[in-house]
């Protein structure tokens, strides 16, 4: 059974204030492993460019958490379970990154007002929009990340790329897609 | 001070005198695997969909590595140190099984080949080294200042960590806390206490 149309979209459309909620709650993370003392050794501009891409990033983070909140419940089976696994693990990434935005002493930004995902209609379309938005991440963090100057921001990015890459692979797996296409993670992956 | 120009322009001869010796590392990192798993192919404990999947990470085992030998060489054009973990060996054979079985225990994987008589204990013990590789990768790239390297180490962590997930949904299919456990990939860094 799916949920009618007027329902749907209103699903698909999250409040700011919820996942305002969701994204900083709790989920405040390790952020920076290494000591504070290696940030000094960047510029200032260095620093406020790390902070740049970092909310970069942060803002897919959040369109991801958006569409996994709003979908979770449309989804079925090992999908649903899945859709579930990594909305919690979306919520640490967006920790993580604003986490390491302060350590940067930037301002981490605020999720959007409300996100449009069009009206995906069955199981196929709604898990080939969350494999898109995890897809958008995949790219966006292989274009930041020979950018980011901050050892420890790299490191904690890779892990971050590192798990939404295993997204990709259980999205693909879903959508009998290849699972393990190359064996450099590539941004058209 | 560090500017973004000196960072960014992946000029070797800025890049920092340890970047070579992480890649080093990270090249006997991927000889292992590659042994290891060139082993489970050979094994007959492993079904066909198993071995499938092992010829497939074998094959890009190998092809970390030759990335990773590509960025040495550019770092480090004719220099480079060559890259061993305690204990391994280039042999074949029983004395393969034995060096890798040796060098397995040094970075703190316990192996014994003639205990893995199913596919669940092959697969378990191809799941630790994956870990061991992503501690690896994270290890590194807190370290590693080339931002071509570092992007090369960033991309192959995320296609180790595809790995576990591919190797954990065969173990356990249907279970997606175990195929994908944690939402910040950092492998094993040290041994387990």
């Amino acid at each position: 059974m799916t949920a009618p149309a007027g329902t749907r979209r209103a699903l698909l459309r999250s409040s700011a204030a919820m996942l305002a909620g969701l994204s900083a709650a709790g989920v405040a993370g390790c952020g920076a492993k290494s000591g504070p003392h290696t940030h000094h050794l960047l510029s200032r501009r260095l620093r406020r460019d790390d902070v740049r891409l970092l909310n970069e990033v942060l803002a897919l983070e959040q369109r991801t958490i958006a569409a996994y909140t709003a979908t979770g419940s449309l989804l079925t089976g090992y999908a649903q379970k899945a859709a579930g696994q990594f909305l919690g693990q979306e919520l640490l990434h967006a920790g993580e990154l604003r986490s390491m935005i302060t350590s940067l002493g930037g301002t981490a930004h605020n999720p959007s007002e409300h996100y449009e995902f069009g009206q995906p209609r069955g199981h196929r379309p709604l898990l080939e929009l969350l494999h898109g938005l995890e897809q958008a991440q995949l790219v966006a963090y292989l274009h930041v990340f020979p950018l980011l100057s901050a050892g420890f921001v790299r490191q904690g990015v890779a892990s971050i790329l590192a798990n939404d890459a295993q997204h990709v692979f259980v999205l693909r797996s879903e959508l009998g897609s290849p699972a393990l296409p190359a064996a450099l993670l590539t941004p058209t992956e | 001070m560090l500017t973004r120009r000196e960072l960014v322009r992946g000029n070797p001869a800025l890049a920092h005198p340890d970047d070579p010796g992480h890649l080093t590392r990270l090249i006997a990192f991927e000889t292992l695997a590659i042994q290891v798993y060139g082993l489970a192919e050979e094994s007959t404990h492993i079904g066909v969909r198993g071995k499938r999947l092992v010829s497939e990470l074998r094959r890009q085992e190998l092809a970390h590595a030759v990335a990773l030998q590509e960025a040495l060489e550019r770092l480090a054009p004719g220099g480079a140190p060559a890259a061993s973990l305690p204990g391994q060996t280039a042999s074949i054979g029983a004395a393969l099984t034995a060096g890798v079985e040796q060098t397995l225990t040094a970075v703190e994987i316990p192996a014994d080949f003639a205990k893995l008589t199913d596919e669940r204990a092959w697969f378990h013990l191809l799941e630790e080294l994956e870990n061991r590789l992503q501690g690896a990768y994270n290890g590194a790239l807190r370290d590693l200042v080339d931002p071509s390297a570092a992007t090369l180490a960033a991309r192959i962590l995320a296609s180790e960590a595809q790995h576990s997930t591919a190797l954990s949904r065969l173990r356990h299919p249907g279970n997606v806390a175990q195929a994908v456990p944690t939402g910040l990939v950092v492998g094993i860094l040290r041994a387990r206490s």
